[in-house]
Formats: structure tokens, C-alpha cells, sequence
């Protein structure tokens, strides 16, 4: 009977699934001194995933079923690997792998150690593992990093790609105990053969066995703008973003997935990590502690004057793993993240859509290019500040010829040969390293340069226009701006609520205030202490979103407060706002004022803030609705000072100050209500006499 | 040495001949809370001084910059 054809589609790539049950089946029709154990591994259910279908009956005698008792069940067999035979366990699950954790921890991996000489332990412990199938918290887990580190224990994992009989061969035949980690949505799927992974992604394996398969898009470019390294069940998510990359962006995204994940054999990719200078880390695992930190930490040491960006690090969120299927999506690491992250975090260029010939080709027979070296290890792309040599111009070797802006200094690049000077970079346009600026040519071009590229790839595509008189590049000030706004307007789904404010009597005590100490006070100062004051009661507005489900609420609260000086936006940190007399808090936010303006702040002046004010009080503001600073979830916004004259019941007219204040806030974790409540209190402070007196007090 | 009174009109951009010892932002919606920085700062590079935080918030007019400046020894 051969059981494996229920696995295996007649004619097509096989199933992992099957695959894994074809290896076994070889693997123990070649080894006499190989065992298996597990729970529910016998026929005929053939363990939970099917996996050892056909295997106890063909080899009844070394195919154990086994009680529920992982420990037991990896003692035993590391009493077998002792004695000399090869060893393979089934772990229902990866989440039980916990039971086993002893046993692997101070017995499989010490044996090879602690007798005196090496002692071989040819043993495997395969484990399903990963979610997407809705199984719950606790059969849904990637638990590999919690084994990531242990002295003689080898961690793999199954993908698509690694053919599996090498891997397990290799896995049990090299002395070094293993876990084997299945990512279960793979067994379904179908094995990728002939280096082909659809119309638009090849592969190829490199580095030997198990070595790593390395995805790339089909010759249309040769080097890879940014590299994901993925494992297991990650990679097929990681090539589905990769694959979107390239559709929308023609991105050339390279996915690389290792074979084993510890200890990791680098050297092979090496080459190809250099190339594109880009990397990104995904798995499913929950998030910190990672696999993905490991090998940041493995590349930066590796490759750190090559990276063009910080490494990249994705996985699941910091949350269990939720049953319901669209709470288990919010969690897990999925494809579409993969690509967003990937592309909002600017690793991935985009290039035209008509392809690589759309794109400044390096190495032309049109003279010598001019390209951007890399000039620090902080900045991906440079800004081209100014020509000093004129379009067409001689230069001499050595001539200083382009003068390129990094975030800390402007450098100036010369010429390396003789040539007439070709521009490609316009002046205000970003560059990353590597990319032409210019050509030396033996004679001056006839013809119209060709447009450099758009140096936004974030913001895709910019319509043409039909004239442009000139163009105004943005400081790098306001380029730090436009990535807040820009990530606020992605992450936060804000909603917003006003509420209107009498400030006669706020306005009359803080001018008393201001008489007696004979600084003024004013109504900015106030609402950051009011603000400051609420968090008490209002703890949920100042927290952060820590996942999909959860808020991290602070312990005290950090008033963040919108100053425009003049040279740059900023958000500098107002801390114990609710302990201060107010006059403090003015002193405080006039010294953040001169610093703004002087651009002279410390970095941990502008770090911290879990609650923000947006001041808008120039003359004739009535009202700015604000962004929500992400991770932050509220920011209040205050408007200036309006006046109007009100009719009283008595009949006579008085002239009365009223200030709009507003809450804009993240709608996923605050509703409005909250945001009415909120607004209440604040404006209770600033109108009711006693909460005036207490706000006020000196 | 540029005349506080300019100094200030040049910031609030009106001319010299328009700034009184009153001029301040209860006087003139000019003295935006974005210029009273500006002003301050303008002050500090143009004497060598520096305000205090407290200083900076009680200079209200050009009479109080006056005053401070005084009070730093400086005879303008």
C-alpha cells in the first residue's frame, strides 16, 4: 500500500506534507538504527498533520507511539542517541516543546558535550509550529527564539524550497542534536521545483546543505534593491510581498530563507546582503527577543559599513495569538505588512514602471559616471545641494565638482578623471548611494540630458507638469516633519471633537498671576498644566498602543507641546507639568520657545511625550484640527483668543473671550464620548473658579 | 550698535519711529508669542546677554527689555 499518493498530486510538485512522508519513508528504508516517536504517530491516523502515514506499518518496530508526555518522550530518545542510533521526535505541537524544554536544554544538547569527548547525538525533534489556522494561544506558537543560543543544539526550519530529504539527512547525520520547525500552513502547500516560483520569481539554492534558497525577480534586475530574510513559513509571505514590491513598485525585492536558522551560515549571502545594503528580518514569531534581533546583530557586525539603512526587523505583534480568525490576522505577520513596512520604512525604491531601461544605467559607453559614494553610516540617501562645476564644463582629475548634503555636513565630490562635466542629478533631489550624479565626457553633449529619478520613491509617482518655474527642496527639518505627518496619516485612524472654552475668568486670573510675578502668564501655559492634571483620571488618552488589543498606560503623563518658532517644527517635552505652579510651566515652555528657535535642543527634550498640545494662537486662528502623533493617541489643540459680544438675561451687552479647544484622537482606542469627557474636564479647568484656584495656585 | 527701538520695529516690521517705550503686545497685535521669541533672542545676540526663562516672560514692552538690560549693566 503506499500511502503517500493520498499526499502527492499525479503529475505536480508534492505537497510538504508528502514530501516530509516520502523522506521519512527513505530516511528508514536506509537506516536500521533509526526510530520515531510521537503521539498519535501510528496508522492509521498517522499523526495530526498525517506526516508518519504508512510509517508504523512499514517499520512497526521503530515507530513508538507514545504517551502524552513530551519530557518523556525526548528523554527516551535521548537515551537512544546515546546508545548510538538515530533518533526522530514528533512534538504535536511547537507550543508543547515547553515540556521538553529540560530535556532539551540540560540533557540532548550537554550529551554532546559533558562525557569527556565528543559523543554524537544524531537527534531531531520535528515540531509544527506558527499560526493562521485559527488553533488559539496556545497550538498556534513560533517558539523558535526561545532556543536560539543553546551550545550544541541546532535549530532548522521547513520550507518550500529545501528539499527535505537532504535536510533531514543532513540534520540527523551531522552529530548535533536538532528541532525542526514546520511552519503547518506549508504542509498543504506544494513544493517550488525547477527554480521557478511563479511567472515573475526564480530561485536558486546556494551555500549546500541546507543552505539557503535565494528568490529574486526574473532577470530584470540583476542586484537587489533590498533583501528580506524570511525562514519557513515566513518566506512564502515574504515572497507574496515581494512579489506586490514588484508589481507596484517594481522594486527588486530578493527574498533569502535559510535552511537552518542556528547557528546561521551567513557567508554564503554575504554578496548579495552587500548588494542592496537593504535588509529586513520577518517571521512570526511574537515581537522582541527575536530571531530577527540575532541576526540584526549578526549583519551589523558583518556588514555595517554597507548597510544603506537600518536593519529592518518585522514579526507578530507582542499579543497571544488570538482563536477567532480576524483577531489571529491582526496579530500574525502577514504579507500585506510585510510590503507596507518594507516600503513606508524606505527600503524600497520604486522604479519606473517601464523597467530597468527607464532607470540611469551604471556603466555606459557615454564617458565616466559620476556616482554618490557612501559617506556615513547614518543617512540612505543624500541630497544634491549644488553644481560646482557648470553642465558642460572641462574638469581637471580632483576638480571638486558636486557638493552633496548628508543630515550632518555637506561634502564635496571631485571628479575622478578628465571629461566635459554631464549633470544627471538636478540640484535638490535625493540621491542614495551609488546613484549617477554625472558623467565625464570626451565631448559636450548634443542632446537633452535625461531626467534624473524621482527622488521620492515613498510618494510614488508625480504626475508631470506641464511647466515648472523652479523648485523648492525641502530642508531635511521638514523632511523629519513630513515623516511624522506621513506616518500619523497611515497609522492612526483620528477622529476629532471641539468644544468651546469662556475664558474670561481663566484670562483675568492668569493676568493677576502675570501682575504679581510680573511675568505673563497665558493660556498655553495654563492648558499644559490642565492637561498634565487630567491624566489621573484620563489615564487611557495617555497611553500608546502596544498591539492591535492593548494600551501601554504610562505611569505619569508627558505633555508634549507644538512649537513653530521659525527655522522647524518642534515637539519638545513638558514632565512634571501637574506638580508645578504654572508660572513654572510658563518659564519651562519659554525656555522650550528659545530653544526651538535656536534649534538647540537635546534629543531627550524632544523623547518621551505620551500626550501632545497643539498651540495655534496666532491672531485669527479659530481652529487646527491636529494630527495624532503616532504612537501617542490624543493631541489637544487650542486656538486663539476670540471675543464677541453676549447678550445677558439682564439685557445688557458684555464683551466675553472664548477660546475653541479641540481633541484629536486615535478612534481605535478612544471614542467620543471619551473625548467629551476629556474636553469637559479641561475646559472645567480653565472656566470654574475653584478648579481655577487650584490650577493656579502658586 | 542698532537702537533697541529698531531692533524691535525691524522685527515687528515697522519703522524705528513707530516703536515707544509702551510698544509690547498689549499695545500691538504685531508682538505675536512667535516674534516676543524672536525679539528676545534678537536681543540676546545683539547686547551678549543672556534671559532667563523668567526674564524672557516679563519683557513685555520695550520699556521691560529696557529694564533688563539695565539690569545687566548694559546702557542702552
Amino acid at each position: 500500500m503506499n500511502q503517500r499518493s493520498t499526499l502527492t498530486r499525479p503529475g505536480g510538485a508534492p505537497r510538504v506534507s508528502g514530501e516530509l512522508n516520502r523522506a521519512l519513508h527513505s530516511l528508514f528504508s536506509r537506516s536500521e538504527r533509526l526510530y520515531f516517536l510521537g503521539e498519535d504517530i501510528s496508522d492509521p491516523y498517522g499523526g495530526a498533520f498525517k506526516v508518519s502515514k504508512g510509517l508504523s506499518t512499514a517499520y512497526p518496530d521503530r515507530v513508538i507511539a507514545t504517551p502524552l508526555s513530551e519530557g518523556g518522550i525526548t528523554g527516551v530518545a535521548n537515551g537512544l542517541a546515546l546508545c548510538g542510533n538515530q533518533v526522530i521526535v514528533e512534538i504535536m505541537f511547537g507550543d508543547f516543546l515547553a515540556l521538553a524544554f529540560d530535556q532539551l536544554l540540560n540533557f540532548t544538547a550537554k550529551s554532546v558535550s559533558m562525557y569527556g569527548q565528543r559523543v554524537p547525538m544524531h537527534l531531531l525533534v520535528r515540531c509544527p509550529v506558527g499560526g493562521n489556522r485559527g488553533y488559539g494561544p496556545t497550538h498556534s506558537q513560533s517558539p523558535q527564539k526561545h532556543f536560539i543560543g543553546i551550545p550544541n543544539l541546532a535549530l532548522y526550519e521547513l520550507s518550500p524550497f529545501h528539499a527535505v530529504e537532504p535536510l533531514l539527512t543532513s540534520a540527523l547525520g551531522s552529530g548535533t542534536p536538532g528541532i525542526l520547525f514546520e511552519d503547518k500552513v506549508l504542509y498543504t502547500r506544494r513544493m517550488y521545483r525547477d527554480g521557478r516560483v511563479d511567472e515573475v520569481l526564480r530561485y536558486e539554492m546556494t551555500g549546500g546543505t541546507p543552505g539557503w534558497a535565494h528568490v529574486f525577480p526574473d532577470g530584470r534586475r540583476p542586484d537587489p534593491d533590498v533583501v528580506i530574510l524570511a525562514p519557513g513559513g515566513a518566506a512564502q509571505r515574504a515572497v507574496e510581498a515581494a512579489r506586490s514590491l514588484y508589481d507596484d513598485r517594481r522594486t527588486a525585492v530578493h527574498v533569502l530563507v535559510p535552511g537552518r536558522l542556528h547557528p546561521l551560515d551567513l557567508d554564503p549571502v554575504l554578496p548579495t546582503l552587500r548588494a542592496a545594503g537593504r535588509v529586513a528580518v520577518v517571521e512570526e514569531g511574537t515581537a522582541d527577543g527575536t530571531w530577527g534581533s540575532h541576526v540584526a546583530t549578526l549583519l551589523y557586525e558583518r556588514l555595517w559599513p554597507d548597510l544603506r539603512h537600518p536593519v529592518l526587523q518585522l514579526s507578530s505583534a507582542d499579543s497571544v495569538i488570538p482563536t477567532a480568525p480576524h483577531l489571529e490576522r491582526e496579530v500574525l505577520l502577514g504579507p500585506r505588512t510585510i510590503a507596507e513596512r518594507v516600503a513606508a520604512d524606505g527600503l524600497a525604491p520604486a522604479h519606473p514602471a517601464s523597467g530597468p531601461e527607464g532607470t540611469e544605467p551604471l556603466g555606459t559607453s557615454d564617458g565616466e559616471t559620476v556616482t554618490a559614494p557612501k559617506l556615513n553610516n547614518n543617512d540612505t540617501e543624500y541630497r544634491v545641494v549644488e553644481w560646482l562645476v557648470a553642465d558642460g564644463a572641462w574638469v581637471e582629475p580632483d576638480t571638486e565638482i558636486v557638493a552633496l548634503e548628508t543630515s550632518k555636513a555637506v561634502e564635496d565630490i571631485v571628479a575622478t578623471s578628465a571629461g566635459h562635466l554631464h549633470h544627471v542629478a538636478s540640484v535638490g533631489s535625493d540621491v542614495g548611494v551609488g546613484a549617477v550624479l554625472g558623467r565625464l565626457l570626451p565631448a559636450p553633449r548634443e542632446t537633452a540630458p535625461a531626467p534624473a529619478p524621482d527622488p521620492m520613491p515613498e510618494t510614488g509617482p508625480v504626475p508631470a507638469a506641464a511647466a515648472v518655474a523652479s523648485r523648492h527642496p525641502l530642508s531635511r527639518a521638514q523632511l523629519g516633519t513630513a515623516a511624522v505627518v506621513t506616518r500619523s496619516h497611515r497609522e492612526v485612524p483620528a477622529a476629532f471633537t471641539v468644544m468651546r472654552v469662556d475664558m474670561e475668568r481663566a484670562l483675568d486670573r492668569l493676568a493677576d498671576l502675570g501682575e504679581r510675578t510680573g511675568a505673563a502668564v497665558g493660556p498655553a501655559d495654563a492648558l499644559v498644566k490642565a492637561v498634565a492634571m487630567a491624566h489621573t483620571d484620563f489615564p487611557l488618552l495617555y497611553g500608546t498602543l502596544a498591539d492591535a488589543r492593548t494600551v501601554a498606560l504610562a505611569d505619569a503623563p508627558r505633555v508634549g507641546v507644538t512649537i513653530d518658532a521659525g527655522p522647524a517644527l518642534y515637539v519638545p517635552v513638558v514632565r512634571d507639568a501637574e506638580k508645578l505652579p504654572v508660572a513654572d510651566v510658563a518659564d519651562h515652555l519659554m525656555d522650550l520657545r528659545m530653544k526651538a528657535f535656536r534649534q538647540s535642543f537635546t534629543a531627550a527634550e524632544l523623547d518621551g511625550a505620551n500626550i501632545t498640545v497643539s498651540l495655534n494662537q496666532d491672531p485669527g486662528v479659530v481652529l487646527v484640527q491636529p494630527i495624532v502623533q503616532w504612537p501617542q493617541l490624543c493631541m489637544v489643540s487650542l486656538g486663539a483668543v476670540q471675543r464677541e459680544l453676549v447678550l445677558e438675561d439682564s439685557g445688557a451687552a458684555r464683551e466675553r473671550r472664548w477660546v475653541n479647544l479641540g481633541l484629536a484622537y486615535d478612534h481605535r482606542v478612544v471614542n467620543g464620548s471619551d473625548a467629551v469627557r476629556f474636553l469637559t474636564r479641561l475646559r472645567t479647568s480653565l472656566e470654574d473658579e475653584d478648579a481655577l484656584a487650584s490650577l493656579t495656585a502658586e | 550698535m542698532t537702537t533697541l527701538e529698531a531692533l524691535v520695529g525691524g522685527i515687528l516690521e515697522v519703522g524705528a519711529e513707530h516703536i515707544t517705550d509702551d510698544t509690547g503686545p498689549a499695545t500691538t497685535g504685531d508682538w505675536t508669542s512667535l516674534r516676543h521669541v524672536r525679539i528676545v533672542a534678537a536681543v540676546e545676540d545683539a547686547y551678549g546677554v543672556r534671559l532667563t526663562p523668567r526674564e524672557a516672560r516679563t519683557v513685555r514692552s520695550v520699556r521691560a527689555l529696557r529694564s533688563v538690560l539695565k539690569a545687566k549693566g548694559l546702557d542702552v
